[in-house]
């Protein structure tokens, strides 16, 4: 008899003591801050980068950035939480709550409201105004160099012209670095 | 001489969580020779590599199985950073040892509930199930996941664990202990479970040997192989490891082996969790593999000795991924033990080398 009844202490405990099991769904389960239930996002802190996407190892996300959207199939998402940590701006969560069942798959789109739209659509012409500006600014920039370098380069030729008078030598580079210069101009 | 009859096994049996077959040659009662067929759950995951850059292969990587996902995911990460030479942050290194521990007791004491229920204890199986759910409670609170940690990465782990939490889980560890000592009694000293058990499908060391066999089934016949042994990451800081080893290579003492290294686990997280160090969790990985460049890891997964061996092209995507593991190594091993025994301890057998068919065809 010394080999049986090993497991007659616990069994007798757990008689007497409330079952290790939640009665769902009577009873709700309680879900730790950590648990990872669903992704959700902060559509209007998102600045459309598409890191998300880009990383998502089941291509659950899109970004469509003409339309200020982020959309995800939740059925397909594994809840790995590499969108949450690699985005930039932290505009992406994960939610405790797990994802609500449903009749038929469909992709969740989220959107921008109106008025966000048109304060997106503001802040994307200021940038857009501001990216034209600093290309103009470095075009002319470059322009001034170009003429800067043309005309050292007419000084070098008529330096080298004088001394070929003189000696015949430096006659070649004169002209090669001309050339270079109109070139340069040019391309400018 | 009796006629030969062939008696299918699986792929959908009582004993088997996972589709497996087994076709077994019968004379009268006795099996006297089994042959394996695998291949009903292969989904292709190796060859994701082509699709899924570096980084994301290793969420693919800690879906090969749902019982040892965290040691696929060390095993992949360990592989990419000897790849690329990273170094991972001290801490992190603690930190994996002590998810990995907590991952092998999770999934002996699974095993544990199985092979309970496969012998007909279903007040053990429960039981056993019940302290289990103790540690996937850890998990989930820690890491958000139950069984898919999405905790290891290449680079170390993708959040630190405070000092307060890790103290919290040896506390949950230490309470276990009572009950698990129970449940541990009832496993080696209970008269039926011993009656089902001992003497029933013996390997001998030179066997185990010659059939590769690894982790607790290699154990349990007296060969002393376990990767935990080279003192890999934190396994290192150890001041005393020595793996647990029985004599007898039947179905009891490979019980016996998982029962203990339930023990041996809260320990190891116990003293790794006193010792762990402060500091960063997590290095970022810049650049792609190099073309050409390989690696090859072995870590100890619960199931024995599991190896990843990646090579890159140059760029993020990795040219190849191998994983070699564990079930696949003591399939021939089970196989040469079936021989000879009764049909009617073939599943207890067949369970004792924990099979993770997930695993093995990946």
């Amino acid at each position: 008899m010394s080999g049986l009844f090993k497991l007659g202490k616990m069994t007798l405990q757990s008689l007497f003591s409330k079952p290790a099991t939640v009665a769902y769904p009577a009873e709700p389960r309680e879900y730790y801050p950590m648990t990872r239930g669903q992704v959700s996002i902060d559509i209007a802190a998102c600045i459309q980068c598409g890191t998300c996407e880009r990383g998502c190892p089941t291509g659950c996300l899109a970004v469509d950035k003409a339309n200020y959207t982020w959309s995800i199939n939740r059925y397909q998402c594994v809840q790995c939480q590499h969108c949450v940590r690699s985005c930039p701006v932290h505009c992406l969560t994960m939610r405790h709550n797990y994802t609500e069942s449903a009749t038929e798959k469909h992709v969740d789109v989220y959107g921008l409201t109106p008025a966000q739209r048109a304060v997106k659509d503001a802040e994307a012409r200021a940038r857009a105004e501001k990216q034209a500006k600093a290309r103009e600014a470095a075009l002319a920039k470059k322009r001034a160099k170009a003429q800067a370098e043309k005309g050292g380069a007419e000084k070098a030729a008529g330096t080298g012209a004088a001394s070929a008078a003189k000696g015949g030598a430096g006659t070649t580079a004169g002209s090669g670095d001309a050339s270079g210069g109109d070139e340069g101009a040019r391309n400018a | 001489m009796a006629k030969k009859t062939l008696v299918p096994f699986g792929p959908q049996h009582p004993v088997l969580p996972e589709p497996v077959h087994l076709d077994l040659v019968l004379e009268d009662e006795t099996v006297v020779q089994a042959v394996p067929q695998v291949g009903y759950v292969h989904r292709g995951l190796e060859n994701l590599v082509d699709k899924r850059d570096f980084q994301q292969f290793t969420y693919i990587a800690e879906r090969i199985c749902g019982i040892c996902s965290f040691g696929h995911s060390m095993g992949y990460s360990q592989a990419v950073e000897n790849l690329m030479g990273i170094e991972v942050p001290e801490r992190a290194e603690y930190l994996r040892v002590i998810f990995h521990e907590m991952s092998r007791m999770h999934s002996h004491l699974l095993w544990l509930g199985l092979a309970a229920d496969a012998f007909g204890f279903e007040s053990l199986f429960m039981h056993s199930w019940r302290l289990r759910e103790r540690l996937l409670d850890i998990f989930e609170r820690t890491t958000g996941g139950r069984v898919i940690l999405n905790f290891c990465i290449p680079g170390g782990v993708v959040h630190d664990i405070e000092n307060t939490e890790l103290e919290a889980i040896v506390s949950t560890l230490r309470g276990m202990r009572e009950d698990y000592d129970q449940i541990a009694a009832t496993f080696l000293d209970d008269a039926s479970v011993r009656s089902r058990l001992s003497g029933v499908g013996y390997l001998s060391k030179a066997d185990a040997r010659t059939y590769g066999c690894v982790g607790p089934m290699a154990r349990a016949s007296g060969w002393d192989v376990d990767v935990r042994n080279n003192g890999l990451g934190a396994y290192s800081a150890l001041a005393d490891f020595k793996p647990v080893t029985s004599q007898d290579g039947d179905c009891y003492a490979r019980c016996q082996v998982r029962v203990e290294e339930v023990r041996q686990s809260i320990d190891i997280i116990t003293e790794l969790a006193s010792k762990i160090p402060d500091g960063e969790t997590l290095v970022k990985i810049k650049g792609n593999p190099a073309e050409g460049a390989e690696s090859l890891t072995r870590i100890e997964q619960p199931r024995g000795e599991a190896i990843y061996y990646i090579k890159g092209n140059g760029t993020k995507f990795l040219e190849r991924c191998r994983v070699r593991t564990p079930t696949s190594t003591n399939i021939p091993g089970m196989c040469a033990t079936l021989g000879g025994s009764d049909l009617a301890d073939v599943p207890n057998i067949v369970l004792t080398i924990d099979p993770c068919i997930s695993c093995s065809e990946r």
